[in-house]
């Protein structure tokens, strides 16, 4: 019976003039985005190749100085576009793209898209995602919003009932007939568009990329799912039209209402420092330590002190090793627990409203789903601060590398020691690799269970509704 | 006859539950949005008094340590870079000022561009470019989802209540069969129709307004000396409203059931509030793409390279391109660190000025096209001027960087000169330092055709007039 209803119902939804409009609309749209996605990714790709091997190589050719120089020089440090940008930009508009790795500091990481952009960026860019995420929902929902209650109202439903099919079989048919609708002529056609531009843009032999996509796919599939079931069960218990305006209700308050109210709510229980305020706060740290007593003539005596009872010698020109380069070294390590003391409560803030913004996810699938797509799209806040952390740490690694080359050769010299390009070369070039898909899975793990719970509850009210369904009529 | 309609209406409103809800959530999301307004102004002011009275304290400090260690001839201990007695040291530490965009008085109203750009710079001898990436500290996630101010609420919120209380003011005759009653009464129902479509319009009004007034009082925004934002306020809050109350009458009149009307007016709501702003922004990147941020970090340090590697040649040069820099009979030292790291950054900032004005074109372009279609979209429109009123648009923002510029010249020639002088810096030296301002363009800000929303509505009034003749098919179906 259940076959029946869902082979019929496609066939009745396949000649609905809303799915007509609706496909021409929403595949206008997805072409669009799909094409915008495209070119931007490739102009990024290259934008960012281009400028990484123009840094560097302006690195290697400093010519000779001091090394402290050329940690003042510096290094960038870029974040290149994920393969699957093209699909979902999530927050890539608002998140730096490159970072100066310079000595003594810990910069943020700059140059975001939507500066640039003025008030243009700030509504919004149409990707392929943003059509998934909000146009395929409002479809399933005017597909759906009168599949139950028509039958209802015009009295059909008593007929079917005297066939002996039961009131859960008939909404689960018209559930499979919708998913297999919204499966077959948007999910699949669109998402194998996708994948071939997906494939066309990877590097060779790296296919990692198409393989997110496919569980972006699946994940995809459970959140149709989601607006099916809700869609068919407020069919199921109202009439049409209050069906669909609870049902446009609805849309509108997870699609739009919930990300504002989430956002500002989290910026209001957890503020995050002003920038002035951060940054005189680092600077008097490093200034004058912790407890505001130290300075850097106090700091430089007990360098000396140190290093002088280290090497078992009595003056500094007796030491075995530059004190420039020691003192470099020693101002490094007592600024990076300073930078990390103060970046780490600063993440800390952003975590906590993170959290309290992924609390309120529960009360929208749109939330979890985007917060979903734009981690396994490697476009997220999550792989920024990966990409921030890692950076650092070859900021890191950079100025050990350079302050031992001092302390080793600038001996007598100091910083009249120069270096060349022999030492300029022995620095890696940054590379990036993202997080992990097991790492990105365990981190989404409860926006996964979410979504699962959101179809276990819809499946359990639509049981429900399916047994006290004949009793409507 | 009028009010006797308005009376029925209001009997109707207050029976049928939607409006009411909807009515009462607007009053909800007005006050949660103003007082959100009133908390992030409120933040606002106390930073920027604090950031004055920390500057005016670090100037007094580093006058009275200078002033300490010349009495007891003594020489600064601490980092060299920030030595106060060193005009370098003075501009790159204790004498930097800051330049403040001060809050306009209705900045409750939206939060606009303030949480992407510099609401105040700190000034030092570092190289001009850094300035543009100064912002606030905030996280992406955050700003992405954006806030739920008082602009959101009149552009996103208010059109929705309007569906919500007029979505099926003619179909819901038709279903309920009292349309044909309408026909047969002494009234014409094309003006039965009218009336409570204008009566809904003003009471919903009103109501917002209402609202809003109260809000901007308890926030204790001086009214009288806003008074003309708050009219353009008013202005355009109406004209909106109308534009949305015509385009729900223009649904209705095409005969379909109220769920269908419903779904369609969402339609309408999500393509011109959120798709065509977003296929805007496709259309100015791809019409006016920007110049490579990322290249230009490239540019700027070649620019930097080529000027280490010529200073000593560029000595003569730089002499005659900053005279106003060179203080009279002085020799300049070639070698000294503060003389080269000046030198340099001038340079750099010489040959990146082309790219940088790039940019700026670009922008404006981009702007122009927004300003130019922005009108297609109600809501981008809208929320320019919501902007503006506010203090946090585009215009205010250009305005305040290119303060920042001139600010800083002014800034970096009073220390410039000392450097290439070789004098050192003496306690009243800090009193002297200029002090950015930002001047206020005296010129109208909001900016704007604002005769467009009412011939936009009056438009779109005039195509429902037409469809009106729809009522006698409506009828006959009923």
């Amino acid at each position: 019976m259940k076959k029946l209803v869902t082979a019929f119902e496609f066939r009745e939804l396949k000649k609905n003039y809303r799915f007509k409009i609706g496909a021409i609309i929403t595949y206008i749209l997805f072409f669009t985005a799909l094409y915008s996605g495209y070119q931007q990714y490739v102009y990024e790709h290259a934008e960012i190749n281009k400028t990484k091997e123009i840094t560097y190589r302006q690195w290697v050719s400093q010519g000779d100085k001091n090394p402290h120089s050329a940690a003042h020089y510096g290094l960038y440090a870029f974040k290149p576009p994920s393969t699957l940008f093209i699909f979902d930009k999530g927050i890539e508009d608002y998140l730096g793209r490159a970072v100066w790795l310079e000595a003594h500091n810990q910069n943020e990481v700059k140059i975001s898209q939507v500066k640039d952009q003025g008030l243009t960026g700030k509504f919004g860019y149409l990707s392929v995602s943003f059509i998934w995420q909000l146009f395929i929902p409002l479809f399933i929902v005017l597909l759906c919003f009168d599949s139950v209650n028509k039958l209802i109202e015009s009295g059909t439903i008593k007929l079917l009932f005297s066939t002996g099919l039961k009131g859960k079989d008939l909404l689960w048919g018209k559930i499979f007939a919708i998913s297999k609708l919204v499966g077959m002529y948007f999910l699949l056609p669109m998402a194998l568009i996708t994948s071939l531009v997906i494939v066309s843009v990877s590097p060779s032999e790296d296919y990692s990329g198409l393989f997110y996509y496919l569980f972006l796919i699946f994940i995809y599939s459970l959140y149709f799912l989601i607006w099916i079931i809700f869609s068919v069960y407020i069919s199921s218990i109202f009439k049409a039209s209050t069906a669909l305006t609870i049902l446009s209700g609805i849309w509108i308050f997870m699609g739009f209402l919930i990300p504002r109210i989430s956002g500002t709510v989290a910026g209001l229980v957890h503020p995050a420092p002003s920038s002035y305020e951060f940054t005189e706060k680092v600077l008097t740290e490093r200034e004058k330590g912790k407890d505001g007593t130290g300075s850097y003539e106090k700091f430089q005596e007990e360098l000396k002190e140190k290093i002088l009872k280290e090497y078992g010698v009595e003056n500094l020109e007796d030491l075995p090793v530059s004190f420039a380069g020691y003192s470099l070294m020693e101002s490094e390590n007592k600024d990076w627990k300073i930078y990390d003391k103060h970046y780490g409560e600063l993440n800390k803030k952003f975590k906590f409203q993170n959290f309290l913004i992924g609390w309120m996810n529960v009360f929208s699938p749109v939330q979890t789903q985007k917060s979903l797509s734009s981690a396994f799209s490697k476009t997220d806040i999550n792989n920024h601060v990966f990409f921030a952390e890692n950076a650092e740490a070859h900021r890191r690694l950079v100025q050990n590398i350079l302050n031992e080359d001092q302390l080793k050769n600038g001996l007598g010299k100091e910083r009249g020691y120069l270096a060349g390009k022999d030492l300029w070369k022995k620095i890696p070039e940054f590379q990036f690799s993202s997080n992990s898909f097991l790492n990105i899975l365990k981190q989404q793990s409860g926006n996964l269970l979410l979504l699962i719970l959101w179809i276990l509850a819809g499946s359990l009210l639509l049981n429900r509704s399916g047994k006290t369904l004949k009793y409507l009529n | 006859m009028f009010w006797e309609i308005c009376k029925q209406d209001w009997k109707v409103i207050k029976r049928g539950k939607l409006a009411g809800s909807a009515m009462i959530l607007l009053m909800v999301f007005i006050c949660i949005a103003g007082w959100i307004g009133n908390h992030y102004a409120d933040t606002r002011t106390v930073l920027i008094e604090k950031i004055k009275t920390n500057e005016l304290f670090a100037l007094e400090a580093a006058g009275n340590l200078v002033d300490s260690l010349q009495i007891n001839n003594l020489p600064f201990k601490g980092n060299s870079h920030r030595d106060p007695t060193t005009a370098n040291g003075a501009a790159n530490g204790m004498g930097a000022r800051y330049l403040v965009l001060p809050p306009s008085p209705m900045m409750i109203i939206s939060i606009g561009q303030s949480d992407l750009y510099a609401n105040y710079y700190k000034f030092g001898l570092n190289k001009k470019q850094a300035l543009y990436h100064e912002a606030e500290i905030l996280n992406p996630v955050v700003v992405f989802n954006g806030y739920f101010d008082l602009s959101f609420v009149i552009i996103y919120i208010l059109p929705l209540i309007i569906i919500a209380c007029s979505y099926n003011i003619i179909s819901s005759e038709k279903e309920q069969g009292t349309f044909r009653l309408l026909f047969n009464s002494s009234i014409s129902p094309k003006k039965i129709f009218l009336i409570k479509y204008t009566f809904r319009l003003i009471l919903l009004y009103l109501f917002t307004i209402g609202l809003i007034f109260l809000i901007l009082v308890c926030s204790k925004v001086n009214i009288s000396d806003a008074a003309y934002e708050t009219g353009i306020l008013f202005f355009e809050i109406f004209w909106y409203m109308a534009f949305w109350m015509v385009i729900s009458l223009i649904i209705n009149l095409l005969n379909f059931r109220s769920g269908t009307n419903a779904a369609i007016l969402s339609g309408i709501w999500l393509l011109l509030l959120t798709t065509f702003p977003a296929i805007l922004n496709i259309i100015a990147r791809k019409k006016y793409p920007m110049p490579s941020r990322l290249e230009l970090i490239a540019e700027t340090r070649e620019a930097s390279d080529s000027a280490r590697n010529n200073m000593n040649l560029m000595l003569s040069g730089f002499m005659e391109d900053h005279p106003e820099l060179v203080p009279e009979g002085s020799k300049i030292n070639p070698n000294d660190f503060a003389v080269v790291s000046l030198r340099s950054g001038l340079a750099v900032e010489e040959a990146i000025r082309p790219l940088e004005q790039e940019f700026s074109i670009k922008k404006a372009e981009q702007e122009a096209l927004l300003k130019q279609f922005g009108i297609l979209s109600p809501g981008i429109r809208l929320q320019i001027i919501l902007n503006n009123i506010a203090g946090t648009g585009e215009e205010r923002y250009n305005a305040f960087r290119a303060s920042m510029e001139e600010e800083h010249d002014k800034f970096r020639a009073y220390f410039a000169k000392k450097i290439l002088a070789g004098e050192p810096m003496q306690k009243e030296d800090y009193q002297q330092i200029p002090q950015p301002v930002f001047i206020e363009n005296e010129k109208n800000q909001i900016n704007q055709n604002l005769a467009f929303p009412v011939i936009l509505t009056i438009v779109c009034f005039a195509f429902a007039l037409g469809l009106f003749r729809k009522l006698t098919e409506i009828a006959a179906e009923a």
